[in-house]
């Protein structure tokens, strides 16, 4: 991309991204962000981490391409009404596993016990599915406040 | 402890870089850095599920979110000093600064708790079994309602957010 002259770029990096350097180094490294935060939500209850810290991971690798591209790239893949439809579908998820184990007695408490030595992702329980939704939920969360930000910063420059 | 008060004292200093600054985005970077020391520290009380936690939220977004949401005009502050606030700041540090003191001479000693429930999940923890990770076992099986508290309120700061962004963008001409 042509660097272009001060009069021309309007509001400065809010639709037009950054130079070609960030975005092919973007384009390569956003794959592995969204990964480590699948792996960290994936593995919670082993390691490290969990489903806030991988939410918010990659929540970030969207805002990575909202930087590095443009805003008007980026509102391509996720609009602000999918973000705020995925937020409310975690929260449900969240609420739903709480209510999933009334019937056996196990009312937002691990209604999977005893269902150990499959694997050791499966070991966590009804943990591994809060982590999830816990997941969906604040990476779409922090999404969508991202949007609505950006949304109002770029009306707020064309004042 | 020496690595803590080391720790501390960047994080002081820091901080009043941060508050000393003009520009913003300065500010968000030396903010990161206070983050990250404080990630740090709870490494060092060995408490890595909050250290990553710290990590990823202060160092990386806040100075990401402040990256993409600043404009050119909201990018400088320049806020005039006043004397009686600088007073009134400074006897409320002091009086906070004295409580604390006061209040940590009589407090336990650090890593040896008063309460032993702590001590039931800990050794509860060993009959679950497959969840290596104490911390998940605790937030997310014995204390579950309290996490599920806090994603009802992190949902409902996100709606509110939403709801003043478009409103605040409504109501310009």
């Amino acid at each position: 991309m042509k660097r272009q002259g001060k009069k021309d770029r309007k509001p400065p990096e809010v639709a037009t991204g950054m130079s070609v350097i960030v975005r092919t180094i973007t384009r390569l490294t956003v794959g592995v962000f969204l990964l480590y935060g699948f792996h960290i939500v994936t593995q919670g209850h082993l390691i490290p981490g969990g489903g806030f810290a991988g939410g918010v991971i990659a929540a970030l690798s969207f805002l990575n391409i909202m930087v590095a591209f443009g805003s008007d790239i980026a509102f391509k893949k996720l609009t602000r009404v999918r973000a705020v439809c995925a937020a409310c579908l975690g929260m449900l998820l969240v609420l739903l596993i709480g209510i999933a184990g009334l019937r056996k007695g196990a009312y937002f408490s691990d209604f999977l016990l005893g269902r150990q030595g499959f694997s050791a992702v499966c070991d966590g329980g009804s943990i591994l599915l809060y982590n999830i939704g816990i997941f969906v939920l604040v990476s779409a969360g922090l999404c969508a406040v991202f949007i609505s930000f950006i949304a109002s910063r770029s009306e707020g420059d064309s004042e | 402890m020496l690595e803590i008060y080391i720790l501390l004292i960047v994080m002081i200093v820091g901080s009043v870089i941060a508050l000393e600054l003009k520009d913003i985005l300065s500010s968000a970077v030396i903010i990161g850095a206070v983050g990250l020391c404080s990630s740090v520290g709870f490494l060092f009380l060995r408490a890595p599920d909050l250290a990553m936690a710290q990590l990823v939220v202060e160092v990386v977004l806040v100075v990401f979110l402040v990256k993409a949401t600043l404009t050119r005009k909201n990018g400088v502050v320049n806020g005039g000093k006043n004397r009686l606030k600088i007073m009134v700041v400074l006897s409320v540090i002091t009086a906070f600064v004295a409580a604390g003191y006061y209040i940590i001479q009589g407090s336990p000693i650090f890593g040896k708790p008063l309460f032993r429930i702590s001590q039931t999940y800990l050794s509860e923890q060993g009959a679950i079994g497959g969840v290596t990770n104490v911390v998940a076992a605790v937030m997310l099986d014995y204390r579950v309602l309290d996490t599920v508290g806090a994603m009802i309120v992190f949902f409902a700061a996100v709606i509110g957010v939403l709801a003043i962004a478009e409103n605040s963008g409504e109501s310009k001409p």
